[in-house]
């Protein structure tokens, strides 16, 4: 147990090692001046004054052990920089859109997660079937179309030649909706990104499940419970999927960073103002601050999902922690 | 409840077979009535596992069934999954071998024994008292029910699969393998148990490779090998009284606590699954049996009733054309005298296929006589000796040579000391008239039976240059080379000293049970009689006095003569 | 149970589309410069031409081939792809075996490394570090091989550990054997179906990684590349302009055609290869 614990937070630190190594040091050892490869393309704008009020900001005087200190404790203070582009604070310009893509990456999640279990368990149950064969079929299929073409299909279809759902944004701008109506526009405006991004999770869920239902069905627990006359549907979940679904609870961390990756396109296709729109746009203006937070703040949120899933785990899986 | 297997055939489809399936059960037909138990016994493959899951219709699903399966008189054979669930668990549960995660890893044990109680529809709190209860009277101690299957250990996980089966009462118990991974003590307390549960009327099907365990807990016994039941018997004749080569094959390869013999494994190796094809033409243990006869290789056996017809009693039946183990020596109320001095009086024996029989007796016992008496050598007094059924003084005296080796007590004695290896092996063939271009082979062949070189120098070598255990060796070889069916030991090995000795005996019953040939061994040592021997007669003044499996005879020998044969062996006095 | 793997891969419906599907892509990725009709660089026709028998898929907005482009990014998709999987798999091969073989500190660090980079999104680090560079391939095939090994690492390690164990392998070490002719001998072949399996998994998101990458416009636009089609065929996503039939949808279904066949391969390698998931080892008891 001891020992789990311990891999686990190593493995947390050297995150936040390939974090910061990413964030601050991969900067400044570039080869060439920092200022320049941080801004560059954005050179000719910059004025002598500019420049070195940037070199004061970044600390770039100071030794490399000091800038660290500065950069650790800004991070504490949930400084993430300040995007010159935008004029905004990093941090402010990431909150205002991260609520957008937690709703819409956790709708999705759990989404996918129900329809991937679901579908899995009933498909390796009914193995070689019709309905099996089928399912298997077009998942397979599906899961090769990435979400970047679901995306632009979807768009193109339901929202510029239907015209059914709206193409932009979260919420109709302006519209001063309140209570019911607000919650409507916004699920409105949320169904095509969320239809998009989980239908290109469900594939990968189900194709996991099934796998591993197809092993958990030959154990000899479910002949057991078979044998004790319990219902079909009893044996399915709570002897069998039950058992299933740990390989998919250790995966939940990789799932939610995939989920994160959809997330930036499908939010550019449908300009829908998460996090992905603003990676979108801090690439279009080669804003490196604001990317940097961006990246610390998607790292973060995968770690702590990654340390509730691994507290959780022990309650789902009884077997893990136990001394023989 | 009964339970019940009507001709019940199952076969997996397996692609790659010949016919794209396999055989796993072949027209099994058992009864079970209320308050008994039946054991079922046999090699891994035989079936024994499939039988358990037909009878709650648990077959995978590449598997078809025919054939009927009564639970308590309803045909189950035919019902659908759906209809099963009532069934299963309510009228027939069982416990399954404790393998793997036969328990659900993720819930407590509690949870899975109350199960099928809160299925039926009892409350929670009911099912979990009553389950408590259940695994109290399998001593799975206070508090430990709420673990997880992998935090207690085998022993008790077997007592929480037991627990599980008898939560409903069944009428019905099936046990596969209950007590293959538990300890001594966890064993006595199952079958005391399970003798509980027949004693309160359930039927029960066991499953089992543990021998010592059926007379324990079952009134009969079945043998399966290979997908039929070979033999049907009353479990107390399993160990002492097996009438079919298998069955005893089986029981020689048991280690039992009471038996000295060198465990022996049956011989040959099991036929392979894919090889047979649905039509069966022959006996299936043909070509491992140590007494077949033309007629086995040619069609199928039938069951004949075991045992004594003139006893109303049902002893089961036996599948086999010789109708179980073949006698193939005995010896009729025999008397023998040397002029005036009777040497055997009244001598009844029999010697079974593929049997060893220990002659014991001191010198002048008459166990010299008696051997040579059955080897035709010597003719009887009076009395007669059958041979397979033929009288031995009618057979040709040459062509019954070729079917007895003798091995004598002296192999310089024995072997004529201006005869090589090489010759003395091979005069037998000469003898016979067979020596001919092969016999190089044949004699090399025998060689490497009795693990001797077969260089030509060695082949050339005289009976002094060898040693003893060598030269004896030479005395196997030669008295094998005729392929007899019966060996003759006559003192073989007490000339020699006991390391070589040891080689030499182990090398006897190798070569016996590789070749399935019957085998008397004529000994004044009990300790070696004991040591190789199935059945032991005790010879003493010109009579027998013990005749009975050779584990009976030392652990309760009823003969003072053989009480003190076996005191003084063990160095009392 | 000894597999031949090529009979089975010859027997499953599925691996064999997906191989079909592939080759196809992969032949006319490999001819494209013979192929295509125009030169992808160049304008040939005045724009927004529609289909005709000159121009397959009609022109884009300043008059290129849309065929050809088609034709040379799928050239650039596969060749990345491939050259991402190779990358990937002999870094994870490397780290994984070594540290099955190593052992101690050494494999401490690398596995958790690999724990590490899981909760890293890929993409994120792709975009910051094409930001920091110049957006040039190499360095993202280089930088997007670093951040994918650590699935292919971990399988490797697993299955040379149990290797490790097996008799025939203690066998041989008993005789005698050098570390290098048991890892030839015993230790490589086996890990074959993983190597495969990796390739093609690795291939995969490498693929996708490069369309969506140059989606978002990290990629010099100059490259032909699918995402980057799907990019500027976007801005002009009008109902009434019509181009998305001919100039959107083409990419969109090649990519997918393309991840398809890939995961149909992957899919039929994983089937043959876990002998826990064929169907035909039900075992009669």
């Amino acid at each position: 147990m001891r020992n789990r614990t311990m891999k686990m937070v190593v493995a947390y630190l050297l995150t936040i090692f390939i974090l910061l190594f990413l964030n601050f040091l991969l900067p400044r050892l570039l080869p060439g001046d920092a200022i320049l490869a941080m801004y560059s393309g954005h050179e000719t704008l910059m004025t002598e004054e500019m420049y070195a009020e940037l070199v004061r900001m970044h600390g770039l005087d100071l030794p490399l052990h000091e800038q660290f200190f500065i950069y650790l404790t800004e991070l504490a203070h949930g400084d993430l920089g300040y995007s010159y582009i935008c004029h905004a604070s990093t941090a402010d310009l990431i909150m205002g859109a991260l609520p957008w893509t937690l709703l819409l990456v956790g709708t999705s999640f759990i989404l996918s997660a129900v329809a991937g279990i679901v579908l899995g368990v009933e498909s390796s149950w009914r193995r070689g079937g019709r309905f099996d064969k089928t399912l298997l079929t077009f998942m397979l299929l599906l899961d090769g179309i990435p979400s970047l073409a679901i995306g632009i299909t979807s768009l193109t279809v339901f929202c510029l030649y239907f015209g059914w759902f709206p193409s932009t944004g979260a919420m109709t701008p302006y519209s001063g909706a309140e209570g019911i109506e607000y919650i409507k526009d916004v699920l409105w405006h949320l169904v095509l990104p969320l239809a998009t991004l989980t239908l290109s999770m469900i594939p990968g869920d189900y194709l996991l499940i099934r796998n591993s239902m197809l092993l958990t069905i030959r154990e000899p627990y479910v002949l057991t419970a078979r044998a004790k006359g319990i219902k079909n549907r009893r044996i399915k979940y709570l002897h069998a999927a039950r058992n299933a679904i740990l390989p998919f609870a250790t995966r939940i961390g990789i799932r939610i960073a995939y989920l994160i990756t959809g997330a930036l396109f499908i939010e550019t296709i449908f300009a829908y103002p998460g996090l992905g729109l603003l990676t979108y746009h801090a690439i279009s203006n080669r804003d490196l601050p604001l990317m940097q937070g961006i990246l610390t703040v998607s790292v973060i949120l995968v770690l702590l999902i990654n340390i509730v899933v691994d507290l959780m785990y022990k309650k789902i899986d009884p077997r893990v922690g136990y001394a023989y | 409840m009964s339970l019940q297997f009507k001709n019940l055939n199952v076969r997996y489809g397996v692609s790659g077979s010949p016919d794209d399936h396999i055989t796993a059960l072949d027209n099994i037909s058992i009864k079970i009535n209320e308050g008994e138990c039946v054991s079922v016994v046999g090699e891994s493959g035989s079936g024994k596992s499939t039988l358990a899951l037909a009878s709650m219709k648990l077959l995978a699903p590449n598997a078809v069934m025919t054939g009927q399966v009564l639970v308590g008189g309803t045909d189950v054979s035919g019902l659908s999954d759906s209809e099963m669930e009532t069934i299963r668990w309510n009228e027939i549960a069982i416990v399954f071998q404790n393998y793997g995660d036969v328990l659900n890893p993720v819930h407590r044990i509690i949870d899975q024994v109350a199960e099928p109680l809160i299925k039926n529809g009892e409350s929670r709190s009911i099912a979990r008292e009553r389950s408590e209860r259940m695994l109290d009277y399998l001593k799975i101690k206070a508090g430990r029910d709420i673990l997880y299957p992998h935090q207690i250990s085998a022993g008790e996980r077997q007592r929480v699969l037991m627990a599980m089966a008898l939560i409903t009462d069944p009428g019905i118990l099936v046990l596969d393998e209950p007590v293959a991974s538990v300890d001594a003590i966890t064993k006595s307390y199952l079958a005391e148990v399970i003798n509980e549960q027949v004693d309160a009327g359930k039927a029960v099907l066991l499953i089992t490779h543990d021998l010592s365990f059926v007379p324990i807990c079952s009134d009969r016994c079945e043998v399966l090998y290979f997908g039929s039941i070979l033999e049907s018997l009353p479990s107390h004749e399993l160990l002492d009284a097996p009438r079919h080569p298998y069955t005893r094959a089986l029981v020689r390869s048991f280690p039992m606590m009471e038996r000295a013999k060198d465990l022996a494994g049956v011989r040959g190796v099991p036929p392979s699954m894919f090889s047979r094809s649905s039509e069966r033409s022959c006996c299936i243990f043909q070509p491992r049996c140590t007494q077949s006869i033309g007629v086995c290789s040619q069609k199928e056996p039938q069951a004949v009733p075991r045992g004594d017809s003139s006893v109303k009693e049902d002893y089961g039946y036996v599948v086999c054309h010789r109708g179980g183990i073949a006698t193939m020596v005995s010896v009729k109320d025999v008397s023998k005298s040397y002029k005036d001095l009777r040497v055997l009086s009244d001598i009844s024996l029999t010697l079974d296929e593929g049997e060893i029989l220990a002659l014991v007796g001191e010198t002048g016992s008459g166990k010299t006589t008696l051997a040579y008496l059955i080897a035709g050598t010597i003719k009887p007094d009076s009395g007669e000796i059958l041979f397979r059924g033929r009288g031995v003084s009618d057979i040709d005296r040459k062509e019954f040579a070729k079917t007895v080796g003798i091995v004598y007590q002296s192999p310089r004695d024995s072997i004529s000391h201006r005869f090589t290896v090489s010759e003395a092996i091979a005069e037998p063939l000469h003898i016979h008239g067979e020596f001919d271009d092969e016999s190089g082979d044949r004699i090399e062949s025998a060689l490497r039976e009795v693990q001797l070189p077969v260089d030509e120098y060695f082949l050339q070598k005289y009976p002094h240059e060898l040693s003893g255990g060598e030269l004896q060796r030479v005395a196997i070889a030669r008295a094998l080379i005729m392929k007899p069916h019966l060996l003759i030991a006559d003192e073989s090995t007490s000339f020699l000293d006991s390391s070589v000795q040891a080689k030499v005996l182990r090398l006897l019953l190798d070569l016996q049970n590789e070749r399935g040939i019957s085998m008397l061994f004529v000994t004044h040592d009990i300790g070696v009689a004991r040591k190789v021997s199935d059945r032991i007669a005790v010879l003493h003044g010109g009579k027998i006095v013990e005749n009975a499996p050779a584990h009976r005879v030392i652990a309760n020998p009823e003969h003072p003569y053989t009480k003190q044969l076996i005191g003084v062996a063990k160095g009392g006095g | 149970m000894h597999i031949k793997p090529f009979q089975e891969f010859a027997k499953d419906k599925i691996g064999v589309a997906g191989l079909v599907l592939i080759l196809f892509l992969f032949t006319t990725a490999i001819l494209a410069p013979v192929i295509a009709p125009h030169d992808p660089w160049d304008y040939s026709a005045s724009a927004f031409q529609p289909p005709s028998r000159e121009h397959l898929l009609g022109t884009n907005d300043i008059g290129y081939d849309i065929f050809s482009e088609l034709l040379w990014a799928l050239r650039t998709s596969i060749l990345f792809g491939i050259a991402v999987a190779t990358i990937t798999c002999t870094i994870g091969i490397v780290l994984g075996v070594s540290a099955a073989l190593i052992g101690g500190m050494y494999d401490m660090i690398v596995m958790r490394l690999a724990d590490a980079l899981l909760a890293i999104p890929t993409i994120m680090v792709l975009i910051l570090i094409a930001a920091y560079f110049k957006p040039s391939t190499t360095v993202l095939i280089i930088a997007l091989s670093l951040v994918l090994w650590q699935t292919i690492a971990r399988g490797m390690r697993a299955q040379t550990l149990s290797l490790k164990t097996k008799l025939y392998v203690k066998a041989a070490k008993n005789t005698g054997a050098p570390t290098s002719y048991i890892m030839y001998k015993h230790i490589m072949p086996e890990l074959f179906p993983l190597y495969a399996m990796g390739f093609v998994t690795k291939a995969r998101i490498a693929v996708f990684m490069e369309a969506g990458l140059s989606f978002l416009g990290i990629f010099d636009p100059t490259t032909k590349s699918l995402g980057i089609m799907m990019s500027y065929a976007m801005r002009y996503l009008d109902p009434c302009f019509g181009v998305w039939f001919n100039w959107l949808l083409p990419p969109v279904v090649a990519l997918s055609l393309l991840i398809i066949s890939l995961g149909l391969i992957s899919y039929a390698i994983e089937e043959i290869f876990d002998p826990r998931l064929r169907r035909n080892n039900v075992t009669p008891i």
